[in-house]
């Protein structure tokens, strides 16, 4: 229960970082984080509770780390957003641990 | 005559000798305390003759919380979700009992709490909440508001 919870709030709290400053897809993913638990409320079984929990887990990675801010900024051009957890540095092979980005 | 001023210049010079072994014994810390009395006693002035120097610091600060501001705030939080009621909405109706929401829809109050008041509740203060005096209270004692 309390880890459904969690998850629950984890997903908003991406949710606002991913779409920032865009209310349409903020609102829009909201109602649609709540149907899919509204939907799955009455379910017992722990199986596929647990297999719900994978797939809500798998939707906040994608969340965090595929999609993407662009902004219209001309006829023809977008602007991109990038977060920090999209960025992934052009850095050459290393053995030694490197420090986090 | 003459000798009794020898004596008492001996005897000055005598006590000073006394008050330079005694700086010397403390070291640096004494004779830094007699430059910084010595540089700290213009300083002082200045502030003497300019009290506007303090008052006007107000080190970029949000204007402080009281507990109406607080639970101001709460409500108009609460009255702009939109499973709520705002007429059925009063500081002691209960989320679950008297509003008919969920523990999902009391995870997204608590939320939109944080938001709110820039702060983060912990999982465990925050499933407690369940009333809006409950939260007022809450952030009251987190903010060490008293009355």
């Amino acid at each position: 229960m309390e880890q459904v919870l969690q998850l629950f709030r984890t997903l908003h709290r991406t949710r606002q970082q991913v779409f920032k400053n865009d209310p349409r897809a903020l609102e829009a993913a909201r109602l649609k984080i709540n149907e899919e638990f509204k939907k799955n409320r009455k379910e017992t079984s722990p199986e596929k509770v647990a297999e719900l929990m994978k797939i809500g887990h798998d939707v906040e990675v994608l969340l965090r780390t595929s999609v993407i801010q662009g902004i219209h900024t001309d006829s023809n051009t977008i602007k991109l957003r990038p977060r920090k957890e999209v960025l992934l540095d052009n850095v050459p092979f290393c053995d030694t641990t490197q420090r986090k980005s | 005559m003459a000798s009794r001023v020898l004596s008492g210049c001996g005897r000055l010079a005598l006590s000073g000798l006394r008050a330079v072994t005694a700086t010397s014994r403390l070291g640096h810390s004494a004779s830094a305390a007699l430059t910084s009395c010595s540089v700290a006693a213009p300083l002082r002035f200045q502030q003497v003759f300019s009290p506007f120097v303090q008052s006007c610091r107000h080190y970029a600060d949000l204007p402080p919380l009281t507990l109406g501001s607080i639970s101001e705030r709460v409500l108009y939080v609460l009255k702009l979700y939109d499973k709520i009621n705002p007429e059925k909405l009063t500081v002691q109706s209960h989320f679950m009992k008297d509003l008919g929401l969920d523990s999902l829809d009391q995870v997204e109050i608590i939320m939109a709490m944080e938001d709110e008041f820039g702060f983060e509740i912990p999982d465990a203060d925050g499933e407690k909440l369940m009333t809006p005096q409950e939260i007022v209270d809450y952030i009251a004692d987190k903010k060490d508001v008293y009355e």
